[in-house]
């Protein structure tokens, strides 16, 4: 189409288009064209488009003063602590010396020499948990949603994969044995490795008895031999990798790129070319469904085996899948459906709420009794049960909390706060091996759930005192918007 | 030794976001005009912002510092969607990036008159923007609690900014006159 003969009309059109994002490749080229080969039309859109960002803000629409902020400055500070724990991670390794960091690796060597076994771990900080697990039981202290610590982590058999707090994913086929040093840095000393490392992560390490390699975004697969041989394959993106020789380094690190492995003048040794999925470990599972997770809510890719109060001794918000693609048989009643900031409060927490908490923030929550039913969802409606769980064993009679938000690809359809709609929900959305607490004491008591807006995303502000806390999120599974996420995320 | 008035450095940062989020938002949103998207790069550029707090030169202007971060997460965000992929390249980016600065004056002035004009929309259309702009609902969502469809929901909406336009453009002309 000619440029110039684009009528008054058309670019309105073309304008609206842009911000519903109903464009097609052919008029989203048109635009580009036209917006560099006419600087009128620029300003046009740029003038266009900062009104239609304005009435996002714009006060007189909004019915209260809460449109101040568009962030959630609550999971802001929480993935800011999240960060500083890494960047002091990151200034400790600093300090460290190579050499040091050679006698670490060669205390894990010695270890397996030994046999000797840390498994039963050290109280200390979690770096991350096990989100999958398909063992033959041989491990038995091995089971999904166990926190994963410092120290010498063994899978006997099977495939288990593990999800550090930095986002790195790790999938793992046994016989495997790595130390952990912390969420950026292991040693594989024996077996099958696969490292999926988010971009926020990457400079993440593993050390294997011959060589090291860094990450640079990417995902890569190691596997060591029963004689320390190590072996390399990179599945994406690229890495920094060196040979090892003694205490020493043999040679500056080769950056190996998957893209640009002819530029390889010599293959390394340790480099296989060919990615075979049985000899490597499978590359990580994706949670295709969840969009995101933040704050102190970590997913498991499957359900744990059993949910019974004490079971876990780590403060992670546990979110897991029970039933997908489930067809509801009857109506389900759910608590809370409707967007919005819901102050679950007992009685005794409904005097104390009122006299410490400022009118301001009051005003911005609604406060109700967790036995409220805000919808009913019809029956033959195809959903996705998933059960969010935060224990508190580890600490009893403490008062302990956290933070935490999931957003869905697909809309939420409602939550399930109470202790007895829980129990009754178990034996229809609940996962059918799992072994649940049947108590009135898994029901949120004086704690935060928001709803957002678009009815995708809820926060948790958990608090809990000796007991567990749960809730039951159901999403619509029958929906077109996965295949649209999957679409906008280039993931067809 | 540290000053009992001395700002913590998260402290100063949420004064300093805040007070600058409306334009930094405004900012993403030209580059990927798409709302939920320009929220996520908005969370994910406040993020970015709080990490790096510290290397902010005080002596500096806080707006210029934190595009350049919005610019880089919208690059970001924009690579994993083929949808914005096609839609904005590069160098328009940067283009649209400059020249948004070079008509700020007049943006500043163009949102006044946008209250006004406001204003003087009737109460049934002020409703249906106040459903899409502040309650997030889908186009889908207000056709069907207005009983339209939602071609026609959609048709109004775009009349509905068409006459924003419209009086924006006729107040500046005004102003400019009077000047």
């Amino acid at each position: 189409m000619n440029l110039n003969s684009i009528n008054q009309l058309e670019w309105e059109s073309m304008l609206e288009g842009a911000i519903n994002g109903a464009l097609s490749d052919s008029e989203a080229q048109l635009l580009n064209r036209l917006l560099k080969a006419n600087p009128e039309r620029l300003d046009d859109y740029i003038r266009f488009v900062d009104m239609h960002a304005s009435l996002y803000q714009e006060p007189l629409l909004a019915p209260t003063n809460m449109a101040d902020t568009m962030i959630d400055y609550q999971t802001l500070e929480m993935e800011n602590e999240q960060q500083r724990k890494l960047t002091g991670f990151w200034k400790i390794l600093a300090s460290v010396t190579t050499a040091a960091a050679l006698i670490a690796f060669s205390f894990v060597l010695w270890q397996s020499m030994t046999g000797e076994s840390n498994w039963d771990y050290l109280r200390g900080q979690y770096v991350g948990l096990v989100t999958s697990l398909k063992a033959n039981g041989s491990d038995s202290d091995l089971y999904v949603g166990r926190g994963v610590q410092t120290g010498l982590f063994t899978l006997g058999s099977g495939k288990a994969q593990i999800r550090l707090d930095n986002g790195v994913e790790l999938s793992m086929r046994g016989p495997v044995k790595f130390e952990v040093f912390g969420q950026d840095h292991l040693a594989l000393v024996s077996g099958r490795l696969t490292a999926n490392v988010p971009e926020q992560a990457i400079g993440f390490r593993i050390d294997t008895p011959d060589m090291e390699v860094v990450d640079l975004g990417t995902e890569f697969a190691l596997k060591v031999d029963s004689s320390g041989e190590s072996k390399l394959h990179v599945l994406e993106g690229e890495v920094e990798a060196r040979l090892k020789q003694g205490l020493d380094f043999e040679n500056e690190p080769l950056i190996i790129a998957k893209e640009r492995l002819d530029d390889l003048l010599q293959n390394p040794s340790y480099l296989e070319l060919e990615y075979d999925p049985i000899s490597f470990a499978p590359s990580p599972d994706r949670d295709e469904l969840i969009r995101a997770t933040g704050g102190m809510m970590q997913s498991l890719h499957e359900a744990p085996l059993d949910l019974r109060n004490g079971r876990f001794k780590h403060d992670y918000l546990m979110l897991f899948p029970e039933r997908l693609n489930y067809t509801l048989p009857d109506e389900l009643a759910v608590n809370l459906a409707e967007p919005g900031t819901y102050r679950m409060l007992t009685e005794n927490g409904a005097k104390r709420y009122y006299a410490e908490t400022s009118a301001d923030k009051q005003a911005c929550e609604i406060v109700v009794r967790s036995t409220i039913v805000q919808d009913r969802i019809p029956v033959g409606t195809v959903v996705n049960s998933y059960l969010v769980h935060f224990d508190a064993f580890d600490k009893p009679g403490e008062r302990h909390k956290a933070k935490g938000r999931v957003r869905f690809n697909n809309r939420i359809l409602g939550v399930i706060v109470s202790g007895q709609d829980l129990n009754d929900s178990d034996s229809l959305l609940g996962n059918s091996e799992t072994i649940y607490e049947n108590s009135h004491g898994r029901r949120t008591e004086n704690d935060l759930v928001r709803i957002s807006s678009d009815q995708h995303q809820v926060f948790l502000n958990f608090e809990v005192t000796g007991f567990i806390d749960q809730i039951r999120i159901v999403v619509e599974a029958d929906s077109n918007e996965l295949e649209i996420a999957r679409f906008l995320d280039g993931n067809e | 030794m540290s000053s009992e008035n001395e700002i913590d450095p998260r402290s100063r940062f949420i004064q300093l976001f805040m007070s600058h989020e409306k334009q930094i938002y405004r900012y993403i949103l030209s580059l990927m005009p798409h709302s939920q998207d320009a929220q996520d790069v908005l969370q994910e550029t406040a993020i970015a912002l709080y990490n790096k707090i510290g290397d902010y030169d005080t002596t500096r202007p806080f707006a210029p510092w934190a595009f350049r971060f919005a610019y880089h997460m919208t690059l970001k965000h924009r690579e994993k969607s083929s949808r914005w992929h096609r839609f904005l390249d590069d160098n328009l980016m940067k283009e649209i990036a400059s020249r948004q600065q070079i008509l700020s004056p007049e943006l500043d002035q163009r949102r006044e008159y946008l209250r006004e004009c406001l204003a003087e929309v009737p109460q049934e259309k002020r409703l249906m923007l106040t459903e899409y702009y502040f309650e997030g609902e889908t186009v889908d969502a207000i056709a069907d609690s207005q009983g339209k469809s939602v071609e026609a929901t959609y048709k109004a909406l775009q009349r509905v900014r068409k006459t924003l336009m419209h009086c924006i453009q006729g107040k500046m002309q005004v102003g400019d006159v009077i000047a």
